[in-house]
């Protein structure tokens, strides 16, 4: 039985994919209707408790949250495909950093800018000007730190690409694209290369390729 | 040499780092960069953790930041000693990861805005913003509900034993049971349960002794 992904055409899931795809692992997508609310449905539910996507099935193994997805996925898969998790455990530590740094620095204001810009009118609430300005200035300082950081480093765990790189993928290219700021990746530029590294990586164009929004 | 940390101890996120040195009997040295006075923004500090934060982690020549990651980094080097805190498969493993991420998106992006307003804000003088706090707490009763959900099956987060995924949840669950949010905890009989089991360890204890929360 194949792996199957939840939700692959939202950004969540693309870090799930991306890595599935780097690691030449093959797999299943399964379509959520997040606008008829299929992720509030019980049926969901039972697979990720929290109502969000992605949700991972793998046989009978059920597993939910993108990046650890991504470290299930790196690990099982680890002697094939690029070694996304370092080859020591100081790198492996390196790239938990940077993975973590994107989860709990990078994504939040990058967040608020993708429900404010890109989803509040969908989703019906009203969007709010002072928290986008807040959340650009706050990416914006979090960016300066990283265009520091990436004139010394290749990408950002060292001098080859790891999981810690890819989970950026999804939401950066929202912000370079649909939310319409990607000066704020273009006007730095050890940020600006490393972008144009990572996402031209065959893995994540046939991401963008195969799960992209319908338009 | 013994790994230093920098950070405050009475912090949440040291906190997380110190709990794993003593679950897995790691030696540590606690370098005191003081919150208070906003050490962690000076330029010293900004070269150990370029974002202004605490904690960092100083061994020998290896450097690290981001108190998940540090804890995970030590929870591998020294898997053969102290507590197992990350599971006995690769399948268990990513399990405790999911927990633990769960504990990063969805249960400290609602324990933070509380304990910064109801403690931290107080302590610098600072206004609290009740408003914030009131819609906070709403949203973490639905959280709650999950984690009792999930508490009502298993013993712990991640199955039958205690890990890194529960360890995570202890500092800002410290925090929030000195607020009048530990009524949501107790009145859900799984998380109470859970809660009294993880706090009687032993490193736990430990812990508070050192932050100075004087208990036995």
């Amino acid at each position: 039985m194949v792996l199957k992904v939840y939700g692959p055409h939202f950004a969540s899931p693309k870090r799930a994919l991306v890595t599935l795809i780097e690691k030449g692992v093959a797999f299943e997508t399964v379509p959520v209707d997040l606008m008829k609310g299929e992720h509030k449905q019980p049926a969901y539910l039972a697979l990720q408790p929290f109502g969000t996507v992605p949700a991972v099935v793998d046989g009978d193994y059920k597993i939910f949250e993108s990046r650890a997805v991504m470290r299930y996925v790196a690990e099982k898969y680890r002697s094939q495909g690029p070694d996304l998790l370092g080859k020591t455990v100081e790198e492996r530590g390196q790239v938990e950093q940077w993975l973590d740094v994107e989860a709990t620095t990078f994504h939040p204001p990058l967040l608020n800018l993708t429900l404010h810009i890109m989803f509040a009118s969908v989703m019906g609430f009203p969007s709010d000007e002072k928290l986008i300005k807040e959340s650009e200035e706050k990416l914006s300082a979090v960016l300066d730190v990283y265009e520091a950081h990436l004139s010394k480093s290749k990408y950002l765990a060292g001098d080859f690409v790891s999981l810690a790189d890819l989970a950026h993928l999804p939401f950066t290219d929202y912000l370079v694209g649909p939310i319409g700021k990607a000066y704020m990746i273009k006007d730095r530029k050890h940020v600006s290369a490393w972008w144009n590294d990572i996402s031209s990586r065959p893995a994540w164009k046939e991401t963008l390729e195969k799960y992209s929004f319908p338009a | 040499m013994v790994v230093k940390l920098y950070g405050q101890v009475t912090a949440a996120c040291p906190q997380r780092v110190l709990l794993c040195f003593l679950e897995k009997e790691i030696e540590f040295e606690i370098v005191h960069v003081d919150l208070d006075t906003l050490e962690q923004k000076k330029p010293e500090h900004l070269l150990r953790q370029p974002f202004g934060q605490v904690p960092a982690i100083e061994d020998g020549d290896f450097k690290l930041f981001e108190s998940r990651a540090i804890a995970r980094y030590y929870a591998t080097k020294y898997a053969d000693q102290g507590t197992n805190l990350l599971g006995k498969s690769l399948e268990h493993r990513a399990i405790v990861d999911q927990w633990a991420d769960v504990e990063t998106h969805y249960f400290n992006v609602l324990a933070f805005p509380i304990v910064l307003n109801l403690v931290i804000k107080p302590r610098l003088g600072e206004e609290c913003d009740v408003v914030l706090v009131e819609e906070t707490k709403v949203k973490l009763e639905v959280v709650l509900d999950i984690y009792e959900n999930r508490l009502a099956s298993n013993r712990f987060l991640a199955g039958d034993e205690f890990t890194m995924a529960d360890l995570t949840h202890m500092p800002a669950m410290g925090h929030l049971m000195g607020t009048d949010v530990n009524r949501m905890v107790k009145a859900r009989v799984n998380m109470n349960r859970w809660w009294e089991d993880i706090t009687a360890r032993p490193a736990w204890k430990k812990l508070m002794k050192m932050a100075g929360f004087g208990l036995a």
